[in-house]
C-alpha cells in the first residue's frame, strides 16, 4: 500500500471528494490540513500554487478531479469498464459546471454581476445539471446507483456537491427526489457514515 | 467497431479534441456540423441542451472532455497505467484553466471588465499554467511527450490549445517557453495530426 498524503485547507471544499473516496475505499491517508496563516509558506512548494495536492509515496499529484479519479481507479470506484468510467467522468464534468457557476456567484465583487450570477446558478445551471443527473439515475434505476451496480465516485461526488449547495441554502431536494434518495443512500454507506461522523467539523 | 457520430457546430471549439483523437486513432466517425436551424430542432433531444454529443451505437455521451477520454481509453491514448492516465488528466485540467480564462475574456461584453480579465489571463493564469506544463515536460524524461513514451490525449489537447491561444489571443509560446515551443513543433509534425489539420474543414474558430 502506498503512503498517501492529502494536503488542503482545513475545510471540505475541493479536498473532500478525495478524502471521502479514501474513506469509502477503506484506505488510510494522512489528512494534512493547512491553516490560512500557514498557506503563504506552503504555496510556493506546490506545482501551481494551489491545493489540494496528493502525494503518493512522495510523487505529487494535483488538480482535485484528477486526484479523486486516481484514487477511485486504484480502488475499484471508477466503474467496471470504459463506458462506466465515462459515465462517472460525465457526472464529474456536470458537477464542475455547477461548481464554476457557484464560484462566480459567490466570489464576484460587483454587486450587480453577483446578483446576475446567483440568478443564473439558481434558475439555469442547477436545474439543467440536476435534470441531467436525475436522467442518469432513472436510466440506472434497477441498480440504484449512478453507474453500474455499486457505489462509485459519481455517487460520492454528487452527494458532496448536494450537501455543499444545501450549505448555501440551495436545496433542490423536493424537485429532484432521485438525487435526494441517492445522497441518503451514499450517506448511509457504513464507511462513509463513519467518515462523516469522525471528520473534523468545519464551516465549509 | 461501433458506429460513431459526433455532433457539434461547424467549428473546432469543444469538439476538436474528439475529432483529432479519432484522427490519431485512425478510427472513422460521422462528423456532423450543425446549422442553427438544425440545432433549434434537435436541442431538446440532447441530454443537456448542449453540444458536442458523441453517439456510440445507441449510447449518447456528452461533456467534451469525458467523450475524448472515452475514445482515448478505447484506442490506447490514455497512458499505460493509472499514474499515466492521471498525469494526462492533470495536463488537461491545467489547459482547461487557461481555456476557461480565455472563454471568460472572449464572451465578456463590458469593455473594462474584458480588459481586466485579459490582463489577469496574460499576467497570471498563463504564466502559472505554462510553467506547470513545462514542468511536466521536464519531468517526463523520454522523448518530448507530456506523458509516457508516445503521443497521448494530453499531447492532442496541448496541440489544440496552443493553436487556439495564438489564434485568438496572440499568445505565442516561442519566446518565453522554449520547452512548449519544442513540444508544439513536435506534436504538429506527427503525421496523423498533420494529416487531420490539413484535411479538416477550414473554419473561423
Amino acid at each position: 500500500m502506498p503512503q498517501y498524503k492529502l494536503t488542503y485547507f482545513d475545510g471540505r471544499g475541493l479536498g473532500e471528494l478525495t478524502r471521502m473516496t479514501f474513506a469509502a475505499a477503506g484506505v488510510e491517508f494522512e489528512d494534512n490540513r493547512i491553516k490560512r496563516e500557514d498557506w503563504p509558506n506552503v504555496k510556493p512548494t506546490t506545482p501551481m500554487g494551489q491545493m489540494p495536492i496528493l502525494e503518493v509515496d512522495g510523487k505529487v499529484l494535483h488538480q482535485s478531479k484528477a486526484i479523486a479519479k486516481y484514487v477511485a481507479r486504484e480502488y475499484g470506484l471508477m466503474g467496471s469498464n470504459n463506458m462506466e468510467a465515462t459515465e462517472i467522468d460525465m457526472v464529474m464534468e456536470i458537477l464542475s459546471e455547477i461548481h464554476s457557476a457557484g464560484i462566480k456567484a459567490h466570489f464576484e465583487e460587483d454587486e450587480t454581476r453577483k446578483a446576475a450570477n446567483a440568478t443564473k446558478l439558481k434558475d439555469e445551471v442547477i436545474p439543467k445539471c440536476y435534470k441531467a443527473l436525475e436522467s442518469m439515475l432513472t436510466a440506472n434505476e434497477k441498480n440504484g446507483w449512478f453507474v453500474g451496480d455499486k457505489l462509485s465516485l459519481a455517487d460520492i461526488a454528487v452527494c458532496i456537491q448536494n450537501s455543499s449547495l444545501q450549505n448555501f441554502k440551495l436545496d433542490y431536494s423536493d424537485k429532484f427526489p432521485k438525487i435526494k434518495a441517492l445522497c441518503g443512500k451514499v450517506e448511509s454507506n457504513a464507511r462513509i457514515a463513519k467518515w462523516i461522523e469522525t471528520r473534523p467539523k468545519t464551516e465549509w | 467497431m461501433p458506429q460513431y457520430k459526433l455532433t457539434y457546430w461547424n467549428g473546432r471549439g469543444l469538439a476538436e479534441l474528439t475529432r483529432m483523437t479519432f484522427a490519431v486513432a485512425e478510427v472513422d466517425f460521422e462528423d456532423v456540423r450543425l446549422t442553427q436551424e438544425q440545432w433549434d430542432t434537435m436541442k431538446e433531444t440532447t441530454p443537456m441542451g448542449q453540444v458536442p454529443i458523441l453517439e456510440v451505437d445507441d449510447t449518447v455521451l456528452h461533456q467534451s472532455k469525458a467523450m475524448a477520454r472515452f475514445l482515448a481509453r478505447e484506442y490506447g491514448l490514455m497512458g499505460k497505467n493509472n499514474m499515466e492516465a492521471t498525469k494526462i488528466e492533470i495536463v488537461m485540467e491545467i489547459i482547461n484553466e487557461v481555456d476557461t480564462a480565455g472563454i471568460n475574456v472572449y464572451f465578456e461584453k463590458d469593455e473594462a471588465k474584458k480588459a481586466e480579465l485579459m490582463k489577469k489571463m496574460t499576467n497570471e493564469v498563463v504564466p502559472r499554467c505554462y510553467k506547470a506544463l513545462e514542468s511536466m515536460l521536464n519531468q517526463n524524461k523520454t522523448n518530448g511527450w507530456f506523458v509516457g513514451d508516445k503521443l497521448t490525449l494530453a499531447d492532442i489537447a496541448g496541440c489544440i490549445h496552443f493553436t487556439g491561444a495564438e489564434e485568438y489571443f496572440k499568445i505565442n509560446v516561442s519566446e518565453k517557453y522554449p520547452k512548449l515551443k519544442e513540444f508544439r513543433s513536435k506534436v504538429e509534425a506527427d503525421p496523423k495530426i498533420a494529416k487531420w489539420i490539413k484535411s479538416r474543414p477550414n473554419t473561423e474558430w
